[in-house]
């Protein structure tokens, strides 16, 4: 859903740096889970904002 | 190493030459990532995935490139680069991976995400990593490229062995790294403290009939060994608690209450016939301190 905050160019825009940001995200999982050891705790998925986030302070 | 027959490579081939070929952009575009032109050879594939460390360490692979008279254009991995692929570990600072092998430790440490803490791994999760690199590389690249190599040769326990072997002088980390002052931050807990005494029973200790080896001057020596690694010390209950089964383990010594400390002659918990290398020396420095 769009926030009320933007408008449609910078709507899309988010919406293509969150498509590039789940890819890379999933890729970089792909390759810890071969690196990490099994807990008993469960990790909850990020979500969209974490995701965002993590992959603007990797593209800097 | 498996390759093609020299009787089939006479019979279909018009020319054939060795390549070290690595990615590059197509010209024509500009830095637009969305439609760059997709690897054709292994090489192409990991220095496309990989560009610093084959701008660092070369070319992945050295591949024969055959150019055959039906017109086809093959492509085999003949050797592959272990340079290359032991500094591909050490991964990959677009996703704020990094991976180190703490000389000091004998361990490697994975910087986890999105936490950005360093986590301990091993050599076999390193190697299932590499393993799954290469199968996937088999996997995207297309038919006329021979899969044999990649998929069983490069993959051998022998190959990948020798890659993490390798990987540990490449990626190699010394004690600062995680030094009070260092912005690089480890899982924090007695896990490493326990991997840290594994490495103390195995490097400092050794059996010596006759001699003793006080609790409190293994102690104390153990807290100097930790000191030199920029460790926290550890308490001595807890101390007591990991080395007990570590010595019974490692010597078949038993933890005992009956040997007698020789500087101050009283009766005290030890371990008879073992020794630590420098006690002396380390003791002092500890108990000093």
């Amino acid at each position: 859903m769009k926030p009320a905050t933007m408008n449609d160019t910078q709507h899309e825009q988010r919406l293509d740096e969150l498509e590039k940001a789940r890819k890379l995200w999933q890729e970089s999982e792909w390759r810890l889970n071969f690196l990490r050891t099994q807990t008993g705790t469960e990790t909850p998925p990020p979500t969209d904002e974490e995701i965002l986030l993590w992959y603007q302070q990797h593209q800097r | 190493m498996v390759s093609a027959t020299p009787e089939i490579i006479h019979d279909q081939i018009s020319t054939a030459r060795l390549q070290l070929k690595k990615w590059e952009p197509d010209p024509w575009m500009f830095g637009d990532h969305t439609t760059e032109r997709k690897p054709t050879t292994p090489s192409e594939w990991f220095s496309k995935m990989f560009p610093v460390q084959a701008h660092i360490h070369g070319c992945p692979f050295i591949e024969l490139a055959e150019d055959r008279s039906d017109g086809l254009k093959k492509i085999n991995p003949l050797s592959a680069n272990l340079d290359f692929l032991a500094a591909i570990l050490g991964g990959d600072e677009k996703m704020g991976h990094k991976i180190i092998y703490l000389e000091g430790e004998m361990q490697w440490y994975y910087l986890d995400q999105p936490s950005n803490i360093f986590k301990p791994t091993a050599d076999e999760k390193l190697a299932n990593l590499l393993r799954a690199l290469l199968i996937r590389c088999a996997e995207e690249l297309p038919d006329n490229v021979h899969k044999l190599n990649l998929f069983l040769e490069f993959r051998s326990d022998k190959t990948i062995r020798a890659v993490v072997h390798r990987a540990k002088s490449i990626l190699a980390a010394d004690h600062t790294f995680f030094c009070t002052d260092s912005k690089n931050a480890r899982q924090k807990g007695l896990e490493v403290h326990e991997r840290l005494a594994k490495v103390f029973v195995e490097q400092i200790l050794e059996r010596q009939p006759g001699e003793v080896l006080t609790l409190t001057n293994a102690y104390l020596v153990f807290i100097e060994f930790l000191k030199q690694k920029s460790m926290v010390p550890v308490k001595r209950s807890i101390f007591k608690g990991m080395f007990t089964p570590l010595i019974r383990d490692a010597f078949n010594l038993g933890l005992r209450n009956d040997v007698i400390d020789q500087a101050t002659n009283h009766q005290t918990a030890g371990w008879k016939g073992l020794r630590a290398l420098e006690v002396q020396e380390m003791a002092e420095k500890g108990s000093n301190s």
